[in-house]
């Protein structure tokens, strides 16, 4: 379970970079969402896999009875998950108005920043 | 309570002025209010600090390591107090600047919400805790970046974004690898469990968060996207980043590095100042290879960083509070350099003239006010920055590390004359002859000019009166250097 989970990880990253070097802002995007997910990957394999119960409380008790999943990685990806996808949509919308003002979301022609020449 | 107070202070302020859009003149005053209130709430929390040394609050009571801890000591205390203050003159500087258009826009909600989002990066003692304000305080500097919304400043806004949410999934993966390794994310905590951790765990962990933090705060090699979008926005928004956002890079590596893993950790005390110093480098070649003013500034900010990230890895207890302090009066010379800039590129008739000289003619004391906060910058009496880099290059010497002690000075020196080119070529030099002629002056606005000169005085204050910041930032570099305080507050339940 654990290598396959890691496993999974490598590959997400490995295609994410790839993504990301393109050159192209909606690719970009596109692996670093991936990428992000390959992160709460790592959250959730950190919290150690196991096949247990939901970590539930059965009513009138205190404590959950016998081995329950961790709750804590699971509280943090979902932390994690709605920040990202905020940032993304974001992210999203401002190469949307990138190729409306300048018609392309190649980066490498993208200078009204950092002109080329002086 | 006082410590959730910044926080909450800066998102109700948020959204007391995102409702008042439509009465401008009140907007701006009320956001300049909710920034007058920041200042005083961070005394008031730099006064207990003073008194009681660490004090520490567990949000809905749940206790340390399980609840969400925040706690303020000295650095946190005065990384507040500066960060109001810088935060006070943005916005009255930028009752100045900013348009009507960017102002209905939203651009005071934003500025508070950095605000709250800084401060709580300050307060809070959890490691998931501070990722979660880096997210907070990264989204509002997203918003200041495009409020303005023109071709430049989106291509500006992109390059930040892509390499800033890089490094905020640096930041992720280290924590939730630390969070494996321990099962501890309370930092006082982590520091308890950081002991029992093998040594491949302590450098990856410790990586991927110098990583995260070092592309946060602009070091070496991790620094280009800060010449690559601080000149685009609004001079205040400029000024806003350069003040807080670099700075709480630094200020999360003073923190986890010295209370989670400890500088004795192979390899991280190395990697600072080697880091540092090839940041100091970068950053004043850079300067130099400049000519428009913000373009110098930009690269100015990650000539800073790198001392402050140096004086981290001597982490002598005078090496700590000399990061400090420097730190803390550079936030309050870099708001100062922006704001002059933009009345200094307000007289030359737009930015693009600015290096066409010949200002002093028309505006002595505007190169006089300019001077103020450039030779703070390059650490030249009777301003603050001298007590700074007094303190730090104390503490290289005293710590035998003789050559930061020389790049140190040496990039004093380029500094000194990549300010100086940038008084001469836009004051002393006579007007270049193809450039237009400068416009007719006209009375310059009144809370721009206010905003200068406050920060002008603070500025010659601080440095013509040092004892009582030094012996504060004295404070918080013992208390960094021998956190028992620190984590007596927290884990041990006192107030």
């Amino acid at each position: 379970m654990d290598l396959i989970m890691i496993g999974l990880i490598g590959l997400m990253t490995t295609v994410s970079s790839y993504m990301m070097m393109t050159g192209n802002l909606l690719r970009f995007l596109l692996g670093l969402a991936l990428l992000s997910n390959a992160v709460n990957l790592v959250i959730f394999e950190a919290g150690r896999l196991s096949f247990a119960a939901p970590p539930l409380i059965a009513v009138g008790q205190k404590a959950p009875v016998g081995e329950v999943a961790n709750a804590l990685p699971q509280a943090l990806i979902l932390t994690a998950i709605v920040i990202g996808f905020g940032l993304l949509a974001f992210a999203l919308l401002l190469v949307y108005r990138l190729f409306a003002v300048f018609g392309t979301v190649e980066a490498d022609d993208l200078t009204a920043a950092e002109p080329r020449k002086r | 309570m006082l410590l959730p107070a910044p926080i909450a202070l800066g998102f109700l302020t948020a959204i007391i002025v995102f409702a008042l859009r439509g009465a401008p003149w009140l907007q701006r005053n009320v956001s300049l209010l909710g920034a007058l209130l920041q200042i005083v709430i961070a005394y008031t929390i730099v006064e207990e600090v003073a008194l009681y040394g660490v004090v520490s609050a567990q949000m809905s009571g749940w206790p340390a390591p399980f609840g969400i801890t925040l706690v303020a000591d000295a650095l946190s205390a005065a990384m507040l107090l500066v960060t109001s203050i810088a935060g006070f003159f943005v916005v009255l500087f930028g009752m100045s600047e900013i348009s009507p258009r960017s102002q209905h826009l939203g651009f005071h909600s934003f500025v508070h919400m950095l605000l709250g989002g800084v401060s709580g990066a300050f307060v809070t003692g959890d490691l998931f805790n501070l990722y979660v304000w880096f997210e907070v305080l990264l989204i509002a500097s997203f918003g200041l970046l495009v409020v303005q919304g023109g071709r430049k400043q989106m291509d500006g806004a992109i390059r930040y974004v892509a390499l800033n949410l890089i490094a905020t999934v640096a930041f992720l993966t280290g924590v939730g690898l630390l969070y494996g390794a321990t099962g501890a994310l309370n930092m006082a905590d982590l520091r308890r469990a950081a002991g029992l951790m093998s040594e491949t765990q302590v450098l990856v962990t410790a990586a991927f968060l110098l990583f995260a933090f070092g592309a946060k705060a602009a070091m070496f090699p991790v620094f280009f996207w800060l010449p690559a979008s601080y000149h685009t926005p609004y001079f205040a928004t400029s000024a806003l980043f350069s003040a807080l956002l670099t700075k709480v890079g630094v200020y999360s590596m003073l923190r986890v590095f010295t209370l989670i893993y400890g500088l004795e950790t192979p390899f991280l005390a190395d990697a600072l100042i080697w880091g540092g110093m090839a940041t100091m480098v970068a950053g004043v070649l850079g300067a130099l290879a400049q000519r428009e003013i913000r373009l110098v500034l930009a690269w100015q900010v990650i000539a800073s960083i790198g001392l402050m990230v140096a004086a981290i890895g001597v982490g002598t207890p005078g090496a700590l509070a000399g990061a400090v302090f420097y730190m803390t009066q550079d936030m309050l010379v870099k708001v100062a350099l922006f704001a002059t800039a933009w009345l200094v590129a307000r007289r030359a008739g737009g930015e693009d003239q600015v290096p066409a000289g010949g200002l002093w003619l028309q505006a002595p004391w505007l190169g006089a006010l300019f001077l103020v906060p450039a030779l703070a910058l390059a650490g030249i009496p009777p301003f603050s920055g001298f007590w700074g880099k007094v303190l730090i290059i104390d503490a290289t010497l005293k710590a035998e590390a003789w050559l930061l002690t020389g790049v140190a000075l040496a990039v004093g020196l380029l500094t000194l004359y990549s300010m100086g080119k940038v008084f001469a070529e836009t004051f002393w030099r006579a007007r270049a002859e193809d450039a237009p002629s400068l416009p007719a002056p006209e009375p310059l606005p009144r809370p721009a000019m206010l905003a200068t000169l406050g920060l002008a005085g603070l500025i010659t204050l601080v440095g013509l009166f040092p004892a009582v910041f030094i012996d504060f930032t004295l404070l918080a570099g013992a208390q960094l250097a021998d956190p028992s305080a620190y984590l007596g507050t927290v884990l041990g339940g006192q107030p």
